[in-house]
């Protein structure tokens, strides 16, 4: 990395090998714009200054730097019930506080974590889950069933508090109940197999803690106490930085000895830093990364974009005429050049999605005839005689619909995200071919939103929707599970309006399927079905952005070593976070942090006759 | 005496009248606080329902008749409880405002007075030294330069002597290793810190008051009363500034008071390039997520700061320019 001749002076002597005289000497040398670093040298701030050169390189106490959040300022809270967005500080989920176990987007598989193993009796009526022995709260007291017991009952008794899965699950939850110490069970009311995930994905709390707690949702639980790899260290309002835990329940983790967060309010701020090799972790889309931030430093700058989060995809309104029919959908979907888009407005960070919709999260699990049914594939002749068997035909350049207009539509997109922008101009362009004008229509986030939500729009991009599962996917976009019509404003998810009755009726079925291999089997009848009907026009898997920079710090996911997505944000980061050390230094025997347990197996439900929790609910 | 109970009256109807538009203006912007609140979380994976409704409960976004609502907002403002952030909840109004006030009052009144002083100094020895190389030199390139986009100014200050050079920080209003007291180290870290944002704002600022000065002060120097003082044989520099500089700086105060009472909106591009905590980012924060009891924290500090600004600059032109006073 170039540095300038005043930072080598300033390193120099920072290092010890040059006194002040030969500071002086240098600088005067070196002329003009010196005599403000001379000035500055010899203040007791020179320390200042020599940081501000050169010590971007290394922070002294050996942390982390990683960013996951846009603020200009923090707010002290670290409340891992409180609603996400902006107020509770990242990594109090996964890093200061865990959950029962880690769901691997990439190895598309859990990871046992503070629960060992878990499981649903005959009649899935019964999830048993076996707690990990010998973890404590870093204040000393010990983990066990009661928290567990104590967060969930927290969460079923106030309404207000989201929570990370739990306010899900407990739509089909009736009961949680301690076994014994380090045994608890979920009792259910209505038989939901699939939301053993979202049990899984609850952050647990300390009953010892929270049971005190006035109000959970507006405690700012400034002084957290978690289970995790790590503590509250330094807080102000420009930075907040956490250390290791002397006492993780990981023998010899975490290997670094702790994190640092400054704040960044834009992707500005955050690229600067980048290209300063002053970040060491961070998930940010960086354009044409090869050569705006790699070539900086190609032995130690890199990147990792898996194609593994939900898939982007042209959305068209199906309750609006021609796009009820499937033909007619397909058509557009083959008139689209997906490579094209993928290489200039993703700069080849993804690739085109196939008939299944799903991202490459899970290949392994794709059905062959589902996959290729061929309406992804980009075929000019075969849309426009499909869009002329439909009806539609063209008059002059353009085609003329079903109400006798020209065929001319507005393209919903959000105004600033430059890579839909872009792919919705390509598009635009590839509809012209077949006769179809797509006018683009940008608005600002929320009003986007919202014209979804109601079903105030005929064509629009947008991201799909991805869980553990396949079953996030089809029932979002297929089912009358998330179906609200147009003008009702609850459709968070359907904003297509599609739904389909074999689609119902195997998502009924599937919840009710407790292994992977039966639910995998009826996901791919689901898979056929949208194969069939082509709902939307999938364009590509979203990337999940990662990069790093191995100046400082190695053993971060990368294509080399792909144990997880490399994504700041998502629940792996545990698991990241344990396994990362400082560069050159690999402990004896380093791998991949992945605590011992047997995962999901059977579990009948016969055991002891369970425990009363105690104060289940918070003094109020 | 009764011109100030006047002029008193006068700014309570005012801010009254703000204060009522303070609180319906943001409530007709298109757009539903729930949407920005599901909007905001959607990058964070899938969100169920289930959850959104949780928070909606939690946010307290209201139902009640909004004179209701106006009632109780004005009541809880005579308390001075300003309300729960729903961007940055649960923080108070209060505690988010504070965290961006202090460095928007250091930053923008740094700047606003640096830039009125070094521009009206220039201004008034740029009128007395009229057709000189100096008044032809210094007024067009200092207009130039404030017709230069911000936007453009700033980064270009940021990528030369923070990312290139190296000279002066990158972001922040301070060194991330300290923590704020009152020692040496801190108080140079924070000038350090403010050098590039402020010698930003003065170069598009200077401008503005530099012309304005050098028009009123040509307009002084006409009048008799400098010639009789020139005759009578005093100095050039004090017939400059106690003669003519004192007169013609009575129409730019009311400008630069002004400009003082809207400092606290802060410069948002100021914030975004240079990564400096202010207002300026609360505010476009608040609006984009329909932050109402924020939004209305801040345009209520926003209207009074004017208002009062407004206020000390009339009752000083009343002890400043005696014509006022016998008339």
């Amino acid at each position: 990395m170039k540095e300038s001749r005043i930072a080598s002076v300033v390193r120099d002597f920072e290092q010890g090998r040059l006194s002040r005289r030969d500071v002086f000497k240098r600088f005067a040398a070196l002329g003009a714009g010196a005599s403000v670093a001379s000035l500055a040298m010899t203040t007791g701030s020179a320390t200042l200054f020599a940081r501000n050169a050169v010590a971007r390189q290394a922070n002294e106490k050996g942390y982390l730097t990683c960013n996951n959040e846009q603020q200009a300022t923090y707010i002290q809270n670290f409340n891992p019930l409180g609603p996400a967005g902006g107020s509770v500080r990242w990594l109090s989920q996964f890093g200061i506080y865990e959950q029962l176990f880690v769901f691997n987007t990439l190895q598309n598989a859990p990871q046992p974590w503070l629960a060992t193993s878990w499981g649903f009796n005959d009649d899935n009526s019964v999830l048993t889950v076996k707690l990990r022995e010998g973890v404590k709260w870093n204040d000393g007291e010990d983990f066990n069933a009661d928290d567990v017991v104590f967060t969930w009952k927290l969460i079923q008794g106030n309404d207000s508090l989201a929570g990370n899965g739990a306010r899900t699950a407990l739509n089909y939850i009736g009961d949680i109940v301690k076994v014994d110490d380090y045994t608890v069970q979920f009792i259910y009311n209505e038989i939901n197999t699939i939301s053993v995930y979202e049990v899984g994905a609850q952050i647990i709390v300390a009953e010892h803690i929270w049971k005190d707690v006035e109000d959970p949702v507006t405690f700012a639980n400034e002084e957290p106490v978690g289970t995790g790899a790590w503590m509250l260290d330094r807080f102000e309002a420009q930075i907040y930085e956490l250390k290791a835990n002397p006492d993780y329940w990981q023998e010899g983790r975490p290997y670094v000895a702790g994190l640092r967060m400054p704040a960044f309010p834009s992707n500005d701020s955050i690229h600067l830093a980048w290209l300063n090799g002053e970040i060491d972790w961070g998930g940010n889309f960086i354009p044409d990364i090869e050569a705006t931030y790699v070539s900086k430093d190609p032995d130690h700058f890199g990147y990792f974009f898996p194609a593994v989060g939900a898939t982007v995809a042209l959305y068209m309104n199906t309750e609006i005429a021609p796009f009820d029919d499937p033909n007619v959908r397909k058509a557009i979907s083959m008139a689209i050049d997906r490579e094209q888009i993928c290489d200039i407005a993703m700069y080849g960070y993804t690739h085109p999605s196939d008939t299944t919709g799903l991202s490459d999260a899970f290949d392994s699990v794709k059905d062959e005839e589902a996959k290729s049914a061929g309406w992804t594939d980009f075929n000019l002749d075969e849309a426009n005689r499909l869009l002329d068997e439909a009806g539609l035909t063209r008059d002059g350049d353009w085609r003329v619909g079903p109400d006798g207009e020209k065929m001319s539509y507005e393209l919903n997109v959000v105004s600033g995200w430059s890579d839909w922008v872009q792919s919705c101009e390509l598009m635009a362009g590839h509809l012209k071919e077949v006769g179809i004008e797509a006018i683009l229509t940008p608005y600002d986030y929320t009003p986007w939103l919202e014209h979804l939500n109601e079903g105030n729009f005929t064509m629009t991009i947008g991201w799909g929707f991805q869980g553990p599962t396949q079953l996030n996917h089809f029932r979002a976009l297929m089912s009358s599970q998330t179906y609200y019509p147009i003008g009702d404003n609850r459709a968070g998810e359907n904003w297509i309006r599609f739904k389909d009755d074999s689609i119902d009726e195997l998502i009924d079925q599937v919840v009710a399927v407790p292994d992977a291999e039966g639910q995998n089997a009826l996901f791919v009848e689901m898979q056929k079905r949208f194969a069939e009907l082509a709902p939307c026009a999938p364009l590509f898997p979203g990337p999940m952005w990662g990069e790093y920079n191995t100046q400082r710090f190695e053993g971060l996911p990368s294509s080399d070593n792909p144990y997880s997505a490399l994504s700041p944000w998502l629940p792996e980061l545990a698991i990241m976070l344990t396994t990362v050390h400082p560069a050159g230094e690999q402990p004896e025997g380093w791998s991949v942090a992945a605590p011992e347990g047997e995962g999901n197996v059977p579990m009948p439900a016969d055991s002891a006759s369970p425990v009363a929790s105690p104060a289940a609910s918070p003094v109020s | 005496m009764s011109y100030i109970f006047r002029r008193l009256f006068f700014y309570l109807i005012a801010a009254w009248a703000s204060i009522t538009f303070n609180f319906f203006l943001p409530r007709m912007m298109p757009g539903d606080p729930g949407v920005a609140l599901l909007a905001k979380l959607r990058g964070q994976g899938d969100v169920r329902p289930e959850a959104i409704q949780a928070m909606m409960k939690a946010y307290g976004v209201s139902d009640d008749p909004l004179i209701i609502q106006y009632v109780d907002y004005l009541k809880n403002m005579f308390r001075g409880e300003l309300g729960i952030s729903t961007s940055w909840f649960p923080a108070p109004v209060t505690q988010v405002i504070g965290t961006g006030f202090i460095w928007t009052v250091l930053l923008m009144s740094t700047a606003v007075i640096l830039s009125f002083g070094i521009g009206s100094l220039l201004g008034v020895i740029g009128a007395w030294k009229r057709g000189s190389w100096m008044d032809n030199v210094t007024p067009p390139v200092f207009v130039f330069l404030g017709s230069l986009p911000y936007f453009w100014i700033a980064p270009l200050l940021l990528f030369a002597f923070a990312f290139h050079y190296n000279w002066f920080p990158a972001r922040h209003a301070y060194n991330t290793d300290l923590s704020p007291g009152f020692y040496w180290d801190f108080f140079a870290s924070v000038a350090f810190h403010m050098v590039l944002p402020v010698i930003s704002l003065l170069i598009v600022s200077i401008g503005g008051w530099l012309l304005g000065m050098r028009n009123t002060m040509i307009t002084v120097l006409s009048e008799d009363y400098v010639t009789m003082a020139e005759a009578k044989g005093l100095g050039s520099r004090e017939v400059m500034f106690r003669y003519g500089a004192r007169n013609a700086m009575l129409p730019t105060l009311t400008s630069f008071g002004m400009s003082l009472g809207f400092l606290l909106s802060g410069s948002l591009f100021t914030e975004m390039i240079f990564a400096y905590p202010g207002m300026g980012y609360l505010l476009i924060n608040s609006v984009r997520n329909l932050d109402y009891p924020l939004m209305q924290g801040l345009f209520l500090m926003i209207t009074l700061a004017v208002l009062l600004a407004n206020l000390i600059v009339d009752l000083l032109y009343v002890r400043l320019d005696p014509r006022i006073r016998e008339g």
